[in-house]
């Protein structure tokens, strides 16, 4: 049997048909189950990691590659693992410092064995993304300091919020470079612990809501249409998140203004 | 809007750290598709994370490479959780419009469509040993991730996916569907 029993190129329609069926079902199996249990994250991590034996392996594999949202996951999960695990072969295995009590615990310590190990394999097995993870680690040593002066006006700033409130991250201020119908807007704030969901505006300068939004999420992305639609360039904007708790205690943000600038 | 001076370092050297790894993830999912919307939502995650976990400028600067790496494993299998959460839920303004953009423009083609359907039901009555590897290489990755995914010589995940394809081939046959896969 050599290469040529299986002709890429003439495989292509067959490819894009399949990548349909999968789009339209948007996960789960194609022999018409309507739900079947996506595979836990953890699992397609292992998966990734190569941690699992052959027969798990494929199950997994065979899920993933059947269920859009968990083709999704992987994809994110192998491009973080590829990444990192070169700036990790690069820079070396973390400090015992660089832990904190709330990443700490999900991984094995930054030292381990593990670690050094995932970080080697991923060597071999993603040797395509080296240079870039050569020339990134050493732009994380070497350029921080540039790093700060050049991002500028684009950078989040964090504002806290009061002792019971959220703090928001971004937008604020001018934010500049942003083409209204090119690319969506992304408000970010910090998770508040039990919270079930997030209320989510934003307001014109008459207080008038022009966008609202619930998530489960700390993110809201506004799309570019919606916000060429309701966003205006120069004009202040302020906006506010509240959440939802199950004490009622619904803690909330101050209001936080931004402008959004093409220039 | 003016910034406070400990505020506007903190956010640079946030930036610092994140960019070059974010680039990286990107290059890396690029080829497989893998948005910039998924690869955002996780370092807006570690962004969070770095900043609540390390509030001075210095301890930010000086993270390693590989602490941000767990830092990012660790928000993509959160975001994951809470997806698969959120699924349940009547909406969601982010995944609204994510499936928008799926079910929008060729997909509409109802032949297409039907087309479509029957590929990936002949798909599901492949043997297991060689469905997933079908799957996979369907999906647009090449065989020497297919291999290097499942610890596999070369030789043999070409002969298992020859073989998977083959029957694919039958299955679609059996149906009424010539596919030429073998140019």
């Amino acid at each position: 049997m050599t290469d040529d029993t299986i002709d890429e190129a003439a495989d292509a329609p067959l490819r894009a048909l399949y990548g349909r069926a999968l789009a339209l079902r948007g996960g789960g199996r194609s022999d018409g189950a309507a739900t079947v249990s996506c595979v836990a994250p953890e699992d397609i991590l292992a998966l990734v990691r190569r941690e699992l034996p052959e027969e798990r392996r494929l199950e997994v594999l065979d899920h993933v590659m059947a269920c859009d949202a968990c083709r999704r996951e992987f994809d994110l999960l192998r491009a973080v693992e590829a990444a990192g695990g070169q700036a990790a072969v690069t820079n070396g295995p973390g400090r015992a410092s660089d832990q904190s009590p709330d990443q700490a615990p999900r991984f094995a310590p930054a030292a381990s064995p593990k670690v050094i190990d995932i970080s080697t394999r991923r060597a071999r097995t993603w040797r395509r993304v080296t240079p870039f993870a050569i020339a990134a680690a050493l732009m994380l040593v070497v350029g921080v300091e540039a790093r700060r002066r050049a991002a500028d006006e684009a950078r989040p700033e964090v504002m806290r919020g009061d002792e019971n409130g959220i703090t928001t991250v971004t937008p604020a201020g001018d934010v500049t470079g942003v083409a209204l119908g090119t690319a969506p807007v992304v408000f970010v704030w910090q998770p508040v612990v039990g919270a079930r969901r997030y209320e989510f505006e934003v307001l014109d300068g008459d207080g008038t809501v022009v966008y609202s939004a619930a998530t489960a999420d700390t993110t809201i992305a506004v799309a570019a249409a919606d916000a060429a639609e309701r966003f205006r360039a120069g004009v202040e904007y302020e906006w506010w998140v509240r959440a939802i708790t199950p004490d009622a205690t619904q803690p909330r943000s101050a209001l936080r203004p931004f402008r959004l600038l093409s220039e | 809007m003016h910034m406070q001076p400990t505020t506007d370092q903190l956010s640079s050297a946030l930036e610092g750290v994140l960019t070059n790894f974010a680039g990286m993830v990107k290059r890396v999912g690029w080829r497989h598709r893998l948005s910039d919307a998924d690869v955002d939502e996780v370092m807006q995650e570690v962004r969070i994370r770095l900043w609540r976990a390390r509030p001075t400028t210095e301890q930010i600067s000086t993270s390693s490479a590989s602490y941000v790496y767990r830092t990012a494993v660790s928000a993509a299998l959160d975001i994951a959780r809470r997806r698969r959460a959120r699924r349940t839920e009547l909406s969601d303004p982010i995944d609204d419009q994510m499936g928008i953009a799926a079910v929008g423009g060729p997909l509409a083609d109802a032949e297409g469509t039907e087309l479509a359907e029957q590929v990936a039901r002949a798909v599901d009555t492949i043997a297991p040993s060689r469905r997933p590897v079908v799957r996979m290489y369907l999906a647009g990755y090449p065989r020497e991730e297919i291999a290097e995914l499942m610890g596999w010589s070369e030789a043999k995940t070409r002969n298992l996916l020859y073989r998977g394809l083959a029957d694919l081939r039958a299955r679609l046959t059996e149906q009424g569907i010539r596919w030429d896969t073998t140019g």
